[in-house]
């Protein structure tokens, strides 16, 4: 016994180092596993008020821009309203489903491997975590964790966020997932091989999840190709939005997501 | 036997880490150098100062790293790798240490400088790009941004360096 301690003390500081690598590694894995489990992200109050100020002073650097930007999205929008409207007479399903909460980017990554983004609404504002979250252009990604002023998003661009959608054109179940090689691509996988893909075929949201609401466009189809022996395509999209500018966002919360989730469960299904 | 500059310590605290913090995955050349100049106030520490406290340091700061750029661990765990091994790396490339432990760009010399801070830099990218990317497909593109982060880090460091330690700190 003596000998033992003897020797934990020779070696003290490696011991010490160990146990702060196991920490750490202990911090990165639970990080990795579960939704809003720690206070050590961007969401923290701390954080995400100095993002918010660096965010300012760039904003207020590129004003300009900034506005050409949002008069078109105006624009757009005001356009997308009028085909709505003469397009469904009654718009009720839809809208008590659906909430819309918009929020403003404060911090933005989109040349890493796993990309977060931080916005500046937060729990007080009606977000919780595993919420969709669209920009005008579509999906932008999924809430990850929640203070009362902030949260921070996994965004599509993340090679742990897997997106259930479908093609558009013949309502096939796929699923886009991260490449981590360009912020302008992603990879769609699980296109069985009897469906005649084309290039340009639209990727949308399958809302199967209920955390997206179905339809709203991820990309177009940019390439692809079909080995012998796979039964999937290889499929490459290009992504709807620009990641690298992105200003404005919208939360997305599912009021009926509970009742759909704990229906499910009951089944065994997820 | 000259003391640890305190006063030193801080300003390389305030230069080093918490300008980092805002300028954090922001401070980007050619979409792929990545400028960690946090490095510089690890590989700054003073020279031979208690075990405990350089590891715990390498710990919290790359924990506060980690805060604002949601990988909670990661910079922590290279940063404590990194503050173990230093001093071993140190004794191998300098060796009149025991005189004076406070470390600055002028006391290395240009070829000195690189040689301790370039191979501890990129084991450190190398480390925390390595586990973030989490895979070995497109590992060719990690090595690429490993080595640019490295280089323009290094940069970084050795500019800050020059403009915060006048050579009449030097003892």
């Amino acid at each position: 016994m003596k000998g033992f301690l003897a020797f934990l003390y020779r070696y003290r500081v490696f011991f010490f180092f160990v146990f702060l690598e196991l920490i750490s590694f202990w911090l990165l894995v639970s990080y990795n596993n579960y939704y809003n489990a720690f206070f050590f992200n961007s969401s923290n109050q701390l954080a995400g008020s100095i993002q918010t100020t660096t965010q300012n002073t760039i904003d207020y650097v590129d004003l300009m821009k900034a506005n050409e930007e949002l008069a078109i999205e105006n624009a757009n929008l005001r356009k997308r309203i009028f085909n709505l409207e003469s397009a469904i007479p009654t718009h009720g399903q839809y809208e008590d489903q659906f909430e819309v909460i918009p929020a403003k980017v404060v911090n933005n990554n989109f040349r890493r491997s796993a990309n977060y983004i931080t916005i500046n609404k937060g729990a007080s504002h009606g977000i919780s975590p595993e919420m969709g979250v669209l920009s005008t252009q579509g999906a932008v990604g999924i809430v990850k964790s929640v203070s009362r002023n902030y949260a921070t998003i996994t965004s599509l661009l993340h090679q742990n966020l897997m997106v259930s959608s479908e093609l558009k054109s013949t309502g096939t179940l796929c699923t886009t997932q991260w490449d981590a090689i360009s912020p302008r691509e992603s990879k769609v996988r699980f296109i069985p091989r009897h469906i005649p893909l084309r290039e340009g075929d639209t990727v949308v949201t399958s809302g199967f999840n209920a955390i997206f609401p179905p339809g709203v466009v991820i990309g177009v189809i940019e390439s692809f190709s079909l080995s012998d022996e796979s039964a999937f395509y290889d499929a490459t999209l290009e992504l709807e939005n620009d990641f690298t500018s992105l200003r404005y966002v919208n939360v997305v919360a599912n009021k009926q997501k509970t009742e759909k989730d704990s229906l499910e469960a009951q089944y065994g299904q997820n | 036997m000259v003391r640890i500059n305190y006063q030193q310590l801080v300003l390389y605290f305030l230069v080093y880490v918490v300008l980092q913090l805002p300028l954090l995955y922001k401070f980007v050349l050619f979409d792929s150098a990545f400028g960690f100049f946090y490095l510089g106030f690890l590989l700054l520490l003073p020279f031979g100062i208690n075990p405990f406290i350089r590891l715990t340091s390498g710990f919290f700061v790359g924990l506060l790293i980690d805060i604002f750029s949601n990988t909670p661990g990661l910079h922590a765990a290279a940063g404590t790798i990194l503050m173990f091994i230093r001093d071993y790396w140190l004794l191998v490339v300098k060796e009149d240490l025991e005189d004076d432990p406070n470390l600055s760009v002028f006391r290395f010399g240009m070829r000195g400088t690189f040689l301790y801070l370039f191979p501890l830099i990129f084991l450190h990218l190398l480390f925390i790009f390595g586990i973030e990317h989490g895979k070995f497909l497109g590992f060719g593109l990690v090595l690429k941004r490993v080595f640019l982060s490295s280089l323009f880090t290094f940069i970084c460091v050795v500019i800050f360096n020059f403009i915060m330690a006048g050579r009449k700190k030097r003892v």
